[in-house]
């Protein structure tokens, strides 16, 4: 009697079993265009059936994860993150420095042109109108890329500051994680803590353990701890006047604050930072340094010319007194804008038809008076622009590579993790049919049982 | 390896995206003919494209110092061509003055007349100012003009150079001292100098007048050859500018521009492939929804 009453706990524990691989079946093919989801399994354990009967018994649902494929998807993140976000940013820069209808090769070219008409008519009013013209286009030029350029690196702080704030909530969540995981090892939990990492290592890189107790660390390249088990330190944005009234990033845990801006090399804050402080601000150099350059040397052969009405040491632009700011400043001299027959045509002490001036000019078109003598104008304003093709090409290329490295990951986690609907179903169909068998068992036990009992 | 539906139809979705940036691409050039349109497509070839065009740039406009140049020296060969006339005429005239048979006093103060209308007439013309306001003959004295009322040279002998080609200057003016001493004989000081003989009836000044003249008028020849020689020089160097153009825009081309058969077969090649790609998706998406 008492075994009959076994066999029925038996049956009915291993229904439970059974119904338990329904519900896990189910719950996976719920969620199988869910984002980070990782399949479960159920856990069924065969009890010990020696010397009468055995049965089955069911755990927590398995969770089918791969902790070094995790990792690797979150160090192939802060690399896609970083090189995602440069190329984006590259192809922004190199738009606005292109889609301009009069950029600085194009007036040089025009302003070189009219100097040469200038030699041919010195006296015509309007071809020295059309001379000074086109000084002002190359200025404007000068400014417009100097703005743009300044524009992109206000947007790449801003979007520094936006990035360390999302990255203190990710901060945040995953200690709010460990400590709700250290009392219940949900595998919900543990995929969420998975997801807000990888969004964390797209973000800013670093590297994420799961130590032995369940607890995830996440530390920065540099060293910097992120999350230490149930506690988070924040990544603050903050202004830096030595960074040019730009951001500062700091990693601040407590009353420690530590100063990461140059030593964030990966995700997308590494990509807006090395955007900002490197590739934009030399840039801004170099376009200072050309623009110091044409107006220095203009001006010291235009000093030295004479205009048609005597004039003499007339510079031609507002001379620049420092590299720094000099495109943003370039303007032509207000004198030669109000009156353009101070443009020094001549030669001093010659009269006012003679075009010596002029040709002087022209001569420094072809002369290497650009980047520290080794480049003309022309040639220094159409390297600096095609310097920013290639840095985008280089970037593209990273992206790609990054991007098919990300790919083949997802897909290696997604062999690991991902819900097959097919084998879900097939699944369903074992348990069920399990499940179904099991309740025929329990059935003949309990007619064998009232059988018994009506004899009685 | 485990393939899970949801991966199948994502790398399925990947791939025509993939595709269709493909056929994008390769569309772009076809329609706008441009395969570098931005630096990042070839760093290189749009650095050599935007340095031709800066020289397009400089060319164009060099055209038009070439053409002003060319109109200046224009204007001077007519005023040349009126000089050497009043030159010519003041010759015969000398030459009609010195026959003493025929000539007398009174008909030569009448052809003194004559001769200082033609004065005025070559000094109108040698006071010329081009299209630009510019005195033709003055030099660099451009603003002032070249001879006084008597025919005295005010302006210098600094004749213009311009760039007609990169590197390459040319004189592209002549100045008023083709008619001065420095060039043999002073045209206008002749002229004058004849005038006072026939009103003076000096007959030897007379005769003396028609060799000075004559050379007056050889040199006019001179000078009109100068500036059909700088006219040529010009023309040549407008020719090799037009021909230089070609070459930078052949340039330009190679840079940027599409090889359209190249284009067109990439064009079909990434069609056939999107259309490969949708066609898989489209069975891998009956695959799955027979699962």
């Amino acid at each position: 009697m008492s075994s009959l009453m076994g066999l029925l706990d038996m049956g009915g524990s291993a229904i439970q079993a059974q119904n338990a691989g329904i519900a896990t079946a189910a719950n996976n093919s719920a969620n199988v265009n869910t984002d980070g989801y990782t399949r479960q399994r159920v856990d069924l354990r065969a009890n010990l059936g020696s010397p009468v009967y055995g049965g089955v018994t069911f755990g927590d649902p398995l969770r089918v994860g791969d902790a070094l494929l995790a990792g690797r998807q979150r160090h192939v993140g802060g690399s896609s993150g970083y090189f995602d976000r440069l190329s984006s940013v590259l192809l922004d820069l190199e738009g606005v420095m292109t889609a301009a209808e009069g950029d600085i090769p194009a007036g040089l070219g025009e302003l070189f042109g009219n100097i040469n008409n200038v030699a041919s008519s010195p006296l015509d009013p309007q071809v020295r109108e059309s001379a000074v013209a086109s000084a002002e286009n190359l200025a404007f030029a000068f400014r417009q890329q100097s703005q743009e350029v300044a524009r992109a690196r206000e947007d790449a702080d801003e979007r520094v500051r936006d990035t360390a704030s999302e990255a203190s909530g990710l901060t945040g969540e995953i200690a709010k994680l460990n400590k709700a995981i250290q009392l219940q090892s949900d595998p919900v939990l543990l995929d969420q803590r998975e997801q807000s990492a990888l969004r964390l290592a797209e973000l800013v890189g670093g590297k994420a353990r799961i130590d032995a107790d369940g607890q995830m660390r996440y530390l920065l390249d540099n060293g910097s701890v992120l999350v230490d088990g149930p506690r988070a330190a924040s990544l603050e944005a903050s202004v830096d006047a030595t960074l040019g009234g730009f951001s500062r990033v700091e990693v601040v845990d407590g009353p420690h604050r530590l100063d990461i801006t140059s030593q964030i090399s990966s995700g997308e804050l590494g990509a807006d930072l090395h955007f900002r402080d490197d590739i934009t601000s030399n840039l801004v150099q170099e376009i200072d340094q050309l623009a110091f350059d044409v107006a220095t040397n203009i001006n010291a052969i235009h000093r030295a010319g004479q205009g048609i009405n005597g004039s003499t040491g007339q510079d031609l632009f507002v001379e620049p007194l420092t590299v720094s700011g000099a495109a943003l400043l370039f303007e032509v001299d207000p004198v030669v804008v109000g009156d353009s027959s101070f443009l020094a045509s001549g030669t001093v002490g010659q009269d006012v038809g003679d075009n010596g001036g002029m040709l002087a000019l022209l001569d420094s078109s072809n002369q290497l008076l650009a980047s520290g003598g080794t480049r003309t104008f022309v040639e220094e304003s159409v390297r600096s622009i095609s310097s920013v093709g290639q840095d985008v090409r280089a970037a593209i290329v990273d992206q790609k590579f990054h991007d098919a490295q990300r790919n083949g990951i997802e897909a290696l986690r997604d062999s690991v993790s991902g819900v097959s609907l097919e084998e879900e179903l097939n699944r369903l169909s074992q348990f069920q049919h399990a499940s179904e068998a099991n309740m025929r068992f329990v059935q003949t036990i309990d007619q064998i049982l009232g059988e018994m009992i009506d004899r009685l | 390896m485990r393939i899970t539906e949801r991966r199948m139809l994502l790398q399925a979705s990947r791939q025509v995206a993939k595709s269709r940036e493909r056929v994008a691409s390769a569309a772009g050039p076809v329609s706008s003919g441009i395969e570098v349109d931005r630096p990042s497509d070839d760093p290189a070839r749009w650095a050599a494209g935007r340095r031709a065009r800066v020289r397009l740039q400089v060319g164009d406009l060099r055209e038009k110092a070439i053409t002003a140049s060319n109109a200046r020296l224009s204007e001077s060969d007519r005023v040349f061509s009126t000089v050497g006339s009043v030159a010519s005429r003041a010759r015969e005239l000398a030459i009609l003055a010195a026959n003493d048979g025929a000539q007398n006093a009174e008909s030569r103060v009448a052809t003194a007349g004559e001769v200082t209308a033609l004065l005025g007439e070559a000094l109108v013309a040698a006071n010329s100012r081009g299209l630009d306001g510019e005195f033709l003959l003055s030099g660099t004295r451009g603003d002032n003009p070249p001879f006084d009322a008597n025919g005295v040279y005010q302006g210098d002998a600094n004749a213009r150079t311009i760039e007609a080609a990169e590197g390459n200057r040319l004189v592209v003016t002549v100045t008023g001292t083709l008619f001065t001493a420095a060039e043999g004989v002073d045209i206008f000081d002749e002229i004058v100098k004849f005038r006072d003989a026939l009103l003076a009836d000096d007959l030897t000044g007379i005769q003396n007048a028609i060799g000075a003249l004559e050379q007056g008028v050889h040199q006019v020849s001179l000078g009109r050859a100068q500036i059909g020689g700088l006219q040529s020089s010009l023309d040549a160097a407008e020719i090799a500018r037009a021909d230089f153009e070609m070459v930078l825009s052949e340039v330009h081309q190679r840079a940027v521009e599409i090889d359209p058969i190249e284009a067109a077969s990439e064009l079909a090649l990434s069609t056939q492939a999107l259309e490969a790609a949708q066609a898989l998706t489209e069975r891998i998406a009956q695959v799955v929804q027979a699962v």
